[in-house]
């Protein structure tokens, strides 16, 4: 059996039982690293077209404990390119299916699946893992898992991360032919909310075009979909994936876009637009996939150096890739050591607490926000919140001293706001975050 | 051509929503064939079955029992007794009922194989010495048969491609409101023996390290008729040394540390097989619609710099 396993990590026992020129700082080869992979626990967010890719490599690579989670049930037109899945698996849930399967290929690992959407575990759960990797097809997604990730972020007096609470996560993303992979580590390098500007804006149309001068099909689709619907099929709710609703706005559409003399479009490029469809082969996935694989294997072996920090895949036109070492933003709400909060000594908490819920930025969804310092509670929602009402009139400078790190808590948030204190004590100043 | 079944559109929609029904169409009527079935040739095969080629054969008898495989398309629970084709087969087949995969008895290609052989469109070797594959080349150029040839050696990988003088559609990119032209290019290609033989000094600056290696892997071949084992490896250096000299090959060309990982070929990392076997599924996508310019001539990868780079070497 031994002899069996060498050979078996033939490749990988190169990898880990040698030196080289480019290992991380703390790379000790030997057979040990084999046996840490196969025990540590990673978590794999998503079963889809990355998803299965990445297991069945992090399979092959030696990692011996990965859970899967997935809310999704397979779909026909998934079978293209998640090749865990058959045409009889067609309703079942990914995360088991892909389990299973891998299981039959690769002997003597552990997936546990999770079928399940990722709000619904609590973030204890999260905190388990080594290491996760992401395989998820939406920004809100992605936002949601980097602010999970984010709030085990603890930072010393200094301002540094505590390495242990460092919670790594690879992200992955793939369209067509382009793909990109990411590597971010809190509190090190970009988290997910440092870079949002690298997304463009949602497209939302003026009405007036869609209402009066429309111009290309998805126009008319959009209209069909809001302004027909809404007049014609009061009280029902529209359902992509109701065949005679899709087909209605089709019909509506192709009606309106023929008034404007707008041609060419089809039932099936309606519904891309209607249901926001990503084009997608399995090429493309296996390789972006591939990439995170090996940012996992390295980061968690130190076999080599990690990248730095985000890898663009483009091979529509040829193959090309280019690497940009992104960087943090330093006000970042969700992973910086804390926004600097300018603020008068002799105001009052609740004075405090009002200007974070009024203000455009931090403001969002705070319902009825808990303030604490480090150890200190300030004010709390909840059970303490008698005991700690009192609080609410006493003066800033009374409560915490200057450069605090002030934590805003809120059951509608999933991460923790830090702000950082700077006293400020002129009269007249507005204050302003 | 007939048009898509229901089956066909329902499965592929995404692919399709791609690079339309056109090309799905002029890949389900193409002919693939495999050679060797490692950890690398199970990423394409799986690449293209999924896409939906109409036929795909697996040319690979060594049987499953012989250990170490790296691929992932083979159950664990395999019978030892089966060829690593057949069983790959048999999972490709779950995959894509809809494509026709097959597996064909034998090593490799001989003259006696020749004959049948003239019915694949695209001829993929990943097994087998440097030797054999420049065999193959050179038939599949005198009969027309597109080809490549790829492998990974443990953290590193290349493919190149030989498609004799191949036409292709392009896209001209007009901008936003004039509608795309579609403009037709031809290329030719050079074939693997000749492609091998760039003098050193004529390299360019960026070539990838790998280049050299396979240099040296085939001027070994050459001398011993046989390639490269582990056993060989200083040997192999002391080559490399005199060639590097000789040739006047810039430094920045020559990697020792690499050339040993490469002759000692110890097994194929499956995420390299992964990125390797994804760029040679999109190229032979392109190769069979025509539509597209495909790689000329040669993809490296290695892990060690994350590189993964696109080169043309020996071409006119």
């Amino acid at each position: 059996m031994a002899a069996a396993d060498g050979e078996r990590w033939r490749d990988l026992d190169m990898l880990l039982t040698r030196q080289g020129n480019v290992v991380g700082p703390n790379f000790q080869p030997g057979s040990h690293i084999r046996e840490f992979l196969a025990d540590c626990r990673v978590l794999l967010v998503g079963a889809g077209g990355l998803g299965c890719e990445v297991l069945k490599d992090l399979a092959l690579s030696g990692f011996g404990n990965i859970d899967v989670i997935d809310m999704d049930t397979i779909d026909v037109s998934n079978l293209n390119r998640q090749f865990l899945f058959r045409m009889q698996d067609v309703g079942k849930p990914k995360a088991e299916i892909a389990a299973a399967r891998i299981k039959e290929h690769v002997s003597g690992i552990t997936v546990t699946p999770h079928f399940c959407r990722i709000e619904e575990k609590p973030i204890s759960f999260y905190e388990d893992f080594l290491l996760v990797v992401l395989g998820l097809d939406s920004i809100e997604a992605r936002r949601y898992m980097n602010s999970v990730m984010c709030s085990f972020l603890q930072y010393d007096d200094e301002g540094n991360p505590d390495p242990a609470t460092i919670k790594p996560m690879i992200d992955g993303g793939s369209e067509g032919f382009k793909g990109h992979a990411r590597v971010i580590l809190p509190g090190l390098s970009p988290c997910f909310e440092c870079t949002l500007w690298l997304f463009p804006p949602q497209t939302k149309f003026p009405l007036c075009t869609l209402a009066e001068t429309p111009r290309n099909p998805v126009h008319c689709i959009e209209y069909a979909k809001l302004v027909l619907w809404s007049q014609q099929r009061r009280g029902e709710e529209f359902d992509p994936d109701v065949e005679e609703h899709m087909q209605w706005v089709f019909k509506k559409a192709t009606e309106r876009a023929n008034l404007f003399g707008i041609q060419g479009f089809t039932f099936q490029f309606t519904q891309g637009v209607v249901k926001n469809i990503i084009p997608a082969v399995a090429s493309t996935n296996a390789i972006v996939a591939a990439v995170c694989s090996l940012e996992a294997l390295k980061m968690v072996t130190a076999c080599s150096t990690g990248m730095s920090n985000y890898m663009m895949y483009m091979g529509g036109e040829g193959i090309y890739t280019h690497t940009v070492a992104y960087e943090r933003d330093p006000e970042c709400l969700v992973c910086s050591p804390g926004i600097s909060f300018p603020c008068r000594r002799d105001m009052t908490l609740q004075q405090v607490i009002d200007i974070i819920k009024e203000d455009e930025r931090l403001g969002t969804g705070l319902e009825a926000p808990s303030l604490s310092c480090g150890s200190t509670n300030l004010y709390m929602r909840g059970v303490l919140e008698e005991a700690t009402r009192p609080n609410l009139e006493k003066r800033m400078g009374e409560l915490v001293p200057e450069g605090s790190v002030l934590q805003v808590n809120d059951k509608n948030l999933s991460r923790t706001i830090r702000l950082r204190l700077a006293y400020k004590d002129g009269v007249d100043e507005d204050m302003q975050i | 051509m007939a048009k898509l079944s229901e089956a066909e559109a329902a499965v592929y929609d995404r692919q399709i929503r791609v690079w339309g029904v056109e090309v799905q169409k002029r890949l389900q009527a193409s002919k693939v064939l495999l050679i060797g079935c490692s950890g690398l040739a199970a990423e394409v095969a799986k690449n293209i079955v999924l896409a939906g080629v109409g036929s795909l054969s697996l040319m690979d008898d060594t049987p499953c029992s012989s250990g170490a495989l790296g691929n992932f398309l083979i159950p664990a629970n395999v019978d030892g007794s089966m060829s690593v084709a057949s069983a790959s087969v048999v999972t490709l087949q779950e995959m894509n009922p809809l494509v026709n995969v097959r597996a064909c008895p034998g090593l490799g290609w001989s003259s006696e194989l020749a004959e049948g052989f003239r019915e694949y469109d695209v001829i993929v070797q990943s097994g087998g010495n440097l030797a054999e594959r420049q065999q193959l080349d050179e038939w599949c150029s005198e009969n027309g048969i597109k080809f490549f040839t790829a492998s990974v050696h443990g953290t590193v990988g290349y493919l190149f491609a030989n498609l004799q003088s191949h036409t292709f559609t392009l896209k001209e990119d007009k901008g936003k409101e004039a509608s795309d032209m579609c403009v037709e290019r031809t290329k030719t290609y050079p074939r693997l023996s000749a492609a091998l033989c760039v003098p050193q000094k004529n390299l360019p600056n960026k070539t990838h390290c790998l280049y050299f290696i396979l240099q040296v892997c085939a001027e070994f071949q050459r001398r011993l008729s046989r390639p490269p084992a582990a056993a060989d490896i200083e040997d192999v250096k002391s080559l490399a040394r005199r060639m590097a000299a000789d040739g006047g090959l810039s430094e920045r060309l020559y990697s020792e540390r690499l050339l040993s990982l490469f002759v000692e070929g110890a097994g194929e990392l499956a995420a390299v097989c992964a990125i390797v076997g994804g760029i040679l599924g999109n190229e032979i996508v392109k190769v069979v619609s025509g539509r597209g310019e495909p790689l000329r001539n040669f993809f490296f990868f290695s892990l060690h710099d994350g590189r993964g780079v696109a080169q043309e070497i020996g071409c006119a």
